[in-house]
């Protein structure tokens, strides 16, 4: 693959991926979860790709990411692309040092950004209400959370795989190109 | 290179105060901001469309590997209840037709004679706190009330409320269900001179599928087990919409507090049904039809 066609097939790739991903995000039934939560793909993509490939990628996917959170989700638009953003921000640069850009270091990042994306999600919900009764509202605050964490943390991991194997061999850059991509980090 | 870092950095900081005018803009009543939502939701739908067919296919199939011993019986069975159901409807039908014109004659004026049931099915579920709506696959360029900003009710087939649209665009809308913190809704327990109260969602009791109830009165006699219906207060909700089962109450001196357990689903959702106001106009011309 030439650099002058290499756009192409990222914004290519990117599409197929992004479309199939909302489409299953958005279909996938709560009754096929064993526990209450779902997995989270938009989010993992989001993630991966910025972990994996360049801060301009990290950026797209974030704010693609957020918009169609908010879209099929959200009640308003914003809190998920600012969320994306930080998430993404987050994987692009945090622990870049210590985690190589292979299938562990990959799922690490992807079970810590949902455990943050569930921990936003839940302040998301709880600002509201949040006035003058925050000490009362604490210890039932606590309890949910690790009621939630977990679950929604554990069922990301096969995803997770699954995503970082697609990518790798089928991602937006060529496998060949993998390493320019990795040093531009 | 340092130069280089600030650059990426004032476009991070760029992108959030664009997001966060995004956001405040959108909170403002009549925003267009909901109307960047419409290409996306237009090149969207087919997609998500055709997974849902997947996943109904799928569903049937592991529903029809698991059943198909029993599948013959049921169906045995159910032709019999259909035949009964036939003739039930044949007798219904015809006294329908005599409580119409019953109600004719007496100028009564039911419930639901203002409001519009009108189909619509799942595009996506929620599935986190606060990325918990939904969205239905009906916009306002399938009706053009959805366009108003009037409340409008969406119930699941045996009337039990699901949630209120909270916004459209033109070819679906975005639906906030009962579980939401945000949503609130007038109801009463469903007896005689049953007390009115407050149904709302909670972010600690989402997580068990439940639902707030308070402002109760000191001398109600709230149980476990009533049911409790929409008061019609306020003209929001319509009276008499299904809301769901008190579970447990709690009694303290700073106020009491029930559980509620909602009569909907939300794990099997496929169908719902809204509750469309009709627009003053077309009720004016109906009232000028019907006095023609």
């Amino acid at each position: 693959m030439t650099d002058s066609k290499r756009p192409w097939r990222k914004i290519v790739v990117y599409i197929i991926y992004f479309i199939l991903l909302i489409g299953l995000q958005a279909a996938w039934p709560a009754a096929w979860s064993q526990t209450a939560a779902k997995p989270n793909f938009i989010m993992l993509l989001a993630v991966l790709c910025a972990y994996l490939y360049s801060f301009n990628d990290a950026l797209f996917c974030a704010l693609v990411a957020g918009y169609f959170l908010d879209f099929l989700f959200g009640k308003t638009v914003g809190p998920g692309m600012l969320v994306m953003l930080c998430l993404a921000l987050l994987s692009h640069y945090l622990l870049k040092k210590r985690l190589h850009a292979n299938l562990i270091g990959a799922v690490l990042i992807c079970l810590l950004m949902s455990a943050l994306f569930q921990l936003a999600s839940t302040a998301l919900s709880y600002l509201p209400v949040l006035n003058n009764d925050i000490k009362s509202l604490w210890p039932g605050l606590l309890l949910y959370i690790r009621q939630t964490l977990w679950p929604s943390v554990r069922v990301n991991i096969i995803p997770s795989v699954i995503l970082f194997v697609l990518l790798h061999f089928a991602g937006p850059y060529p496998r060949h190109s993998y390493d320019y991509v990795k040093l531009e980090r | 290179m340092s130069k280089f870092k600030f650059n990426r950095f004032s476009l991070v900081v760029l992108i959030v105060v664009l997001i966060l005018g995004l956001f405040i803009w959108s909170l403002f009543p009549g925003s267009p901001v909901d109307a960047l939502f419409t290409p996306v939701s237009a090149v969207l739908e087919p997609v998500q469309q055709g997974f849902i067919k997947i996943r109904t296919r799928l569903s049937d199939t592991w529903t029809a590997i698991n059943d198909g011993v029993g599948l013959s019986e049921e169906n045995r069975t159910l032709q019999e209840e259909n035949a009964k159901l036939e003739q039930e409807v044949r007798t219904l039908t015809a006294e329908n037709q005599k409580y119409q014109e019953l109600k004719d004659a007496l100028k009564i004026k039911s419930a639901y004679d203002d409001l519009d049931v009108t189909h619509a099915s799942l595009l996506s579920e929620g599935f986190s706190d606060w990325f918990d709506a939904f969205r239905i696959d009906i916009g306002s360029s399938d009706d053009q009330r959805l366009a108003t900003e009037d409340t409008i009710a969406v119930v699941d087939s045996q009337m039990a409320l699901i949630g209120r649209i909270q916004s459209s665009d033109l070819s679906s809308s975005k639906v906030l269900p009962l579980l939401n913190p945000g949503f609130v809704v007038s109801g009463k327990v469903n007896r005689t001179s049953g007390a009115q109260v407050r149904v709302h969602g909670d972010a600690l009791l989402k997580a068990s599928g439940l639902c707030m109830v308070d402002q109760i009165p000191e001398n109600s006699t709230l149980t476990a087990g009533d049911e409790i219906i929409t008061s019609g207060e306020g003209g929001i909700y319509p009276a008499g919409i299904l809301l769901g089962k008190i579970s447990a109450v709690h009694r303290s001196s700073g106020g009491n507090w029930a559980e509620l357990e909602p009569y909907v689903d939300f794990d099997s959702l496929s169908d719902v049904f809204l509750l469309i106001p009709e627009t003053q106009s077309q009720a004016a011309e109906t009232t000028a039809a019907t006095t023609d």
